[in-house]
Order: C-alpha cells, then sequence, then structure tokens
C-alpha cells in the first residue's frame, strides 16, 4: 500500500538523449518522429548536394543556384509538421555552400514590413531599398506520402518522401529525390503487462 | 418431485453432455464451487461499477444550442463522473461538445486523446477481461464503438479545416479511410471463430434448445466505404486543385451509395454530383448540416431455455435511435449588398439533401460487436446457471447428513441464483453526442459577399432553429465549407 502511495507521488523524470547517439532513437507511439525526420534529411540533403545540373549551373552562370522553399505537404495519414524537413534541407544546402535560398512566401510578407519601417525610420546610409529582392532560379517542392497495411494489431507504414527543384523559368524538374527507407511493422500488445 | 431435484437431474443431463457425467468429477465440482462464487462476488463488487455521468444538464443546454454550458457540464464530470476505465467515453463526449462550440484546438486534442484511446482498448488488462468473463462486460474499459473510432476524424477534420489547415484535414480522412478498410478484417475473423464456439457449445450439451449461431444477434456489418468522408475528400481535394483525386472520390461516393443500399436508401445529392462540373468563374459556397443525435445503447433482457426447467438470462446492449425533429434543412442566400428584408421573400433557397445516415450507419456497425456480446453472454450465463446448480445439488446431498452446511449451502445458492440475475448487466456504455444525420448543400455564385441562413424545419414547416452567417466573402478557386448543428 505504502509502495503504490509513493510510486504515485514519484517526481517528474526527465531523461536527456544525446542526439548524436544511436541509442536515443526511440520509438513511442510507431508515429513519424525525429529518427524518421533525420533519415530522411540526411538522404535528401546528400542527394541534391551531389545532383550534377547544380554544380553544372553554378560553373555556367558564375553564380550560386538561388533558390526558394515553396509547399512540403503531407500527404500521409500522420500529422507531420513537413516543414521541418524542408527547414533541414534549406540549412544543410545553404551551410554546404553549394546554393543560396531567398525568404519564402510565408517569410516574405515580414520582410517587406520591416523594409517598409527602414524607408521612416532608418538612417539612409543603412536603409534597404524597396523592390530590390533577388528572385529565385528554382524553387523547392516536396511531399510526404504513407502506404500502410494493418490486420488485427499490427500495422505496416512506409513512408514515401520525394523533394524537387524546379525550373521557375522553363517549369523543368532539374533534380528530383526520394527517400523510402522508413518502414515500421507496429505490433500492439495483446495484453497489459 | 420438487423443482430443486428437477434441477438436479436436469444438471445430471448437462454434465452428461458435457462428459463430465461421472460422479468423481461433480463431487470435485461441488467441492470448489462455493470457492468460485465468492470470487464471482468478489470480481462484481471490485470492478462492476458503471459510469455515474449525468447527461442531464449538458442535454438542457444541447437543446438549446448552448454548446459551451453542455461542454462545462461534461468537464466538470472528468474526474469523478467518468470512471478512468471510461476514460475514452469522456475524450469523446467532451471532444465532441468542444468541437460544437467552436474551440477546434481543444476538440482536436481531446478527438485525438480518444483516437489514442481506440488504438490503448486493443491491449487488453487480464483482470478486466477476466472479471468481464465471471461478472459483466461492464468491468472492461471502455473500447469504443467502430462508429465513434470512423467519425471523430471527420470532426477532428472539420477542426483542422477551421483553422486552416488544410493537410491535417485530409490526414484525418486518410485515416477513416484506412480504419474503413480494416473494418471487414478486423470482424471476419472474429465472427467465425464465434459461430464456431456456438456450435461447439451446441454440440456438447443436447439440452441446449434453440439454435444459437443463427440467431438474428449473430449478424455482421457490411458497411466499408463512408459517402461523407468521401465527400469531404472530394472538396479537400478541389480545394488543393487535385482534380484527379477529387474525381476519384467522387467514384467512391457512388460506390458507397451503389454497394450498401440498405445504408445509404436515399438518392446522391444533386449538390454532390455538380461538385465535379463546376463553372470556374463562379464561387462556390458549401454548407453541411448535422442534425438529430446517434443512437444511445439501452439493455435487452433474453431469457434462453438452457434445460428442461431452467433457462438463462443475458443482457444486451441494443441500439436504440433518438428521432429527430427535424424534417427539412433549407438554406437562404442574401448577397451582402441586398436591404436586410425578409430572407423568406428575396432570398435564394435551397434544400440540404441527406448524404449520411450516421444513426444507421451506427446501428449497422454495431451488429458486429453484438455478435461477439451474445456468444460471450451465452457462455457467461451458463457457466453462473451451472454454479447455482451445483449449489443447490451440494445443499440438497449435504442436508442429509449436516443440516448447517446444507443450510448453509443452500443459502448461498440463493444468493447465488440472485447474483446470475442482478450481476448479467448489458454494457450500455457510449458516446453521448455525435449526431445522427449528415445533409448538404452546394450553391455556385458569383464572386462576393453573402449572408445566409441554414433553417431547420419540422414536418408541418415550422422553423426549430435559424443559423445564419453574416457578410461571408466568396472567391471563385476556393473551399468555402460552413458547418451548422441542430442537436435534436
Amino acid at each position: 500500500m505504502a509502495l503504490v502511495f509513493f510510486a504515485s507521488c514519484a517526481p517528474l523524470k526527465v531523461t536527456r538523449l544525446d542526439v548524436e547517439n544511436k541509442k536515443s532513437e526511440i520509438d513511442l507511439s510507431g508515429e513519424w518522429n525525429d529518427t524518421d525526420v533525420r533519415i530522411v534529411c540526411d538522404s535528401l540533403v546528400k542527394d541534391a548536394s551531389g545532383a550534377p545540373y547544380i554544380s553544372r549551373y553554378a560553373n555556367e552562370k558564375g553564380r550560386l543556384p538561388v533558390v526558394v522553399v515553396g509547399s512540403f505537404r503531407n500527404e500521409s495519414d500522420d500529422h507531420m509538421d513537413t516543414t521541418i524537413i524542408s527547414k533541414n534541407m534549406e540549412t544543410a544546402l545553404l551551410n554546404s555552400g553549394r546554393m543560396d535560398f531567398v525568404a519564402t512566401a510565408e517569410q516574405r510578407p515580414e520582410v517587406r514590413a520591416e523594409i517598409r519601417q527602414q524607408q521612416e525610420w532608418t538612417t539612409p546610409e543603412t536603409r534597404k531599398a524597396i523592390a530590390q529582392e533577388t528572385g529565385a532560379d528554382f524553387i523547392m517542392l516536396g511531399n510526404v506520402k504513407v502506404l500502410t497495411d494493418s490486420i488485427s494489431r499490427k500495422s505496416i507504414r512506409r513512408y514515401y518522401v520525394y523533394a524537387e527543384l524546379i525550373d521557375l523559368q522553363s517549369g523543368k524538374k532539374i533534380w528530383m529525390g526520394n527517400n523510402n527507407q522508413i518502414k515500421k511493422l507496429i505490433t500492439r500488445p495483446a495484453v497489459k503487462p | 418431485m420438487t423443482p430443486a431435484h428437477l434441477k438436479i437431474s436436469a444438471l445430471r443431463i448437462f454434465m452428461k453432455g458435457r462428459n463430465l457425467s461421472k460422479e468423481n468429477n461433480l463431487q470435485k465440482k461441488n467441492s470448489s464451487s462455493s470457492k468460485i462464487f465468492i470470487a464471482h462476488l468478489f470480481l462484481f463488487f471490485s470492478l462492476g461499477s458503471c459510469a455515474t455521468v449525468s447527461y442531464q444538464e449538458a442535454d438542457v443546454a444541447l437543446r438549446v444550442g448552448d454548446f459551451s454550458t453542455a461542454y462545462s457540464h461534461i468537464a466538470a464530470q472528468e474526474k469523478k463522473g467518468y470512471k478512468k476505465k471510461d476514460l475514452l467515453l469522456y475524450y469523446l463526449d467532451a471532444g465532441m461538445l468542444a468541437h460544437y462550440k467552436q474551440d477546434y484546438a481543444l476538440s482536436s486534442r481531446l478527438l485525438e486523446a480518444g483516437e489514442r484511446g481506440f488504438a490503448a482498448a486493443q491491449t487488453k488488462s487480464i483482470s478486466r477481461e477476466l472479471g468481464s468473463f465471471m461478472v459483466n462486460d461492464n468491468v472492461k474499459e471502455y473500447g469504443g464503438e467502430d462508429y465513434e473510432n470512423l467519425y471523430i476524424n471527420i470532426f477532428n477534420s472539420f477542426n483542422y479545416y477551421h483553422r486552416g489547415l488544410a493537410d491535417d484535414a485530409m490526414v484525418e480522412i486518410r485515416r477513416m479511410e484506412n480504419k474503413l478498410k480494416s473494418l471487414t478484417l478486423k470482424y471476419s475473423e472474429e465472427f467465425a471463430n464465434n459461430k464456431k464456439k456456438l456450435a461447439e457449445q451446441q454440440s456438447l450439451n443436447s439440452q441446449l434448445t434453440e439454435d444459437y449461431s443463427n440467431s438474428a444477434y449473430m449478424q455482421t456489418s457490411s458497411f466499408s466505404n463512408s459517402a461523407l468522408a468521401q465527400y469531404m475528400g472530394m472538396l479537400y481535394y478541389r480545394m488543393q486543385h487535385k482534380y484527379d483525386d477529387m474525381r476519384i472520390s467522387y467514384q467512391n461516393l457512388k460506390l458507397a451509395f451503389a454497394a450498401q443500399k440498405h445504408l445509404y436508401n436515399f438518392p446522391i445529392p444533386d449538390s454532390v454530383r455538380q461538385e465535379n462540373k463546376l463553372d470556374s468563374s463562379k464561387a462556390r459556397l458549401n454548407c453541411i448540416s448535422f442534425y438529430g443525435l446517434a443512437p444511445v445503447k439501452e439493455e435487452e433482457v433474453l431469457r434462453l431455455p438452457l434445460l428442461p426447467l431452467n433457462w438463462i438470462k443475458i443482457s444486451l446492449p441494443a441500439m436504440r435511435p433518438r428521432p429527430s425533429e427535424v424534417a427539412t434543412v433549407k438554406l437562404l442566400i442574401l448577397p451582402s449588398s441586398a436591404e436586410p428584408v425578409d430572407f423568406a421573400d428575396s432570398a435564394q433557397a435551397v434544400e440540404l439533401e441527406i448524404l449520411e445516415d450516421m444513426g444507421a450507419i451506427a446501428a449497422d456497425t454495431f451488429k458486429n460487436r453484438v455478435s461477439s456480446i451474445y456468444v460471450k453472454s451465452i457462455l457467461r450465463a451458463i457457466a453462473k446457471s451451472i454454479s447455482t446448480i451445483v449449489l443447490q445439488q451440494q445443499s440438497m446431498e449435504k442436508s442429509q447428513q449436516d443440516s448447517g452446511t446444507g443450510l448453509m449451502l443452500g443459502v448461498f445458492s440463493v444468493f447465488s441464483q440472485l447474483y446470475a440475475e442482478f450481476s448479467e448487466q448489458a454494457d450500455i456504455r457510449g458516446s453521448h453526442f455525435f449526431p445522427s444525420t449528415a445533409a448538404v448543400a452546394g450553391v455556385s455564385l458569383d464572386e462576393g459577399v453573402y449572408s445566409f441562413l441554414l433553417q431547420y424545419l419540422d414536418k408541418n414547416s415550422n422553423i426549430l432553429y435559424t443559423h445564419s452567417f453574416s457578410n461571408v466573402k466568396l472567391e471563385k478557386g476556393k473551399l468555402h465549407l460552413f458547418e451548422s448543428f441542430y442537436l435534436r
């Protein structure tokens, strides 16, 4: 009885996990999680970094290609924040020095509001001009899909993540990457421990 | 010959049927029967308490459309009214009321907790499962009904849609479709096993006078495709300009009507047919109205003949419809630029058409579970009856040697009979606030600002309730989907 009482009064326990350590890859519910994001982003970034068209473009134009991140649609049956995938890709590709990125459609109103503020409140020498934004050469789009199969307490989920770079001028797709490495067998226990 | 003697001879016949007629076996059974009876009583009192949720005040608030008050009454009972084993029930009730009161983020949290509850209910507690075989199904955690598990996705989809999260709204529809796909598979094996169990019992006990395996309770549901889910999919795909996916959803909607005529015994709404071929120069107004309340469960007691002069009592949950006062729902539209005159004179009027009889689907999908409950109840009631008969026989035998022991066993047998009578209670738990009917309308209009009303009329065309929407800007190429409720 006393044991039950003290167990119910146990303080909140928080364990910090080393995200670089494989042991921190923990699946609790079987739904899309941080490990899945890491696996997918690693593979897509590696794929995009090595894309021959992007190297060729930089050589031909004498400057880095400019990319705007567009929508990354969730077409699965998991609630997931797909901007984590697109942001991770943007970060890795920007830091690799192989692409430049411009503000996304969601960010632009805030950027423009700041420039408008500057016209009134900022010293002329530091003020930024209106309508001098860099136009993107490419747009990055993507989506996440899932195939499921289930019976009784078992289900299989396989995720298909696609990303692509599209030339804004020609509409041509210059790079496509996909990852379908995430496949999970989720088995619910028949009885409670 | 006294009735007690008749029962003892009947017991012998029964035991013979089960190949247990040898006296030694019977004696061994007799010696433990009083212990089993005490164990039953212990489980009955320790696990058998039912939920004590009071719906009265929430129902009163719901009748006048005061969803916030209805929610408050239910939320106040989270800890005291809803037992821990009925937590799923709380999430469903509170989640639906939060949706009606337009607190969409809260509703999502509650309905998603409910959805996790459905998944968790697949993992059973051994003690509660055992208890349910000895006492009744009320000792189990509430595992939810299939229609609840399906329709939470529809309302959660609306929760996301109203918050501008189109992808997440579509996630919910996909989840519902996945559940529908596995619904048939889920029960086909279970149903075959139940039939087998009853057939085995029948062959073992020649005194079981009825063929229970062909009872009206041994039916399955054929529901596997929801027109409402397909309709929502159509609208969301149109919003995302995915016209091929929209066309596929429409084909599936037509299949839902064609293949499930007993559930869709009304025509496909005209407005749904139009969704596929809209005039791109016009804006589209879509309204979906939910009215009535889904059926609730009530207890149905059956007394089945078991042996000569004996019977077993079983209590089954049965779906009782809650008839709606609504006969028609009308949509009246008026441009905002017009004078605020009487809507009835100058507005464009459209009658909403039924898309899904959610109450009928609730009752139909419940058939799958009733067959399992029916089989389990029969087996449990037989076990309880045997316990009583054994105690009676023991009492008769002991009373000749030791009148005190005989009397005590006699008292036990009376209590055992009473226990069998009172412990056999149907599990009538179920969510309380799902609607029973979904009706839809779709109107193409010039771009502009409009006000519109949804009027709920009874069979005599009296207006029961009016839900008004003012100054709504309609633009072409966008989804303008409005929800309305009248839960009476």
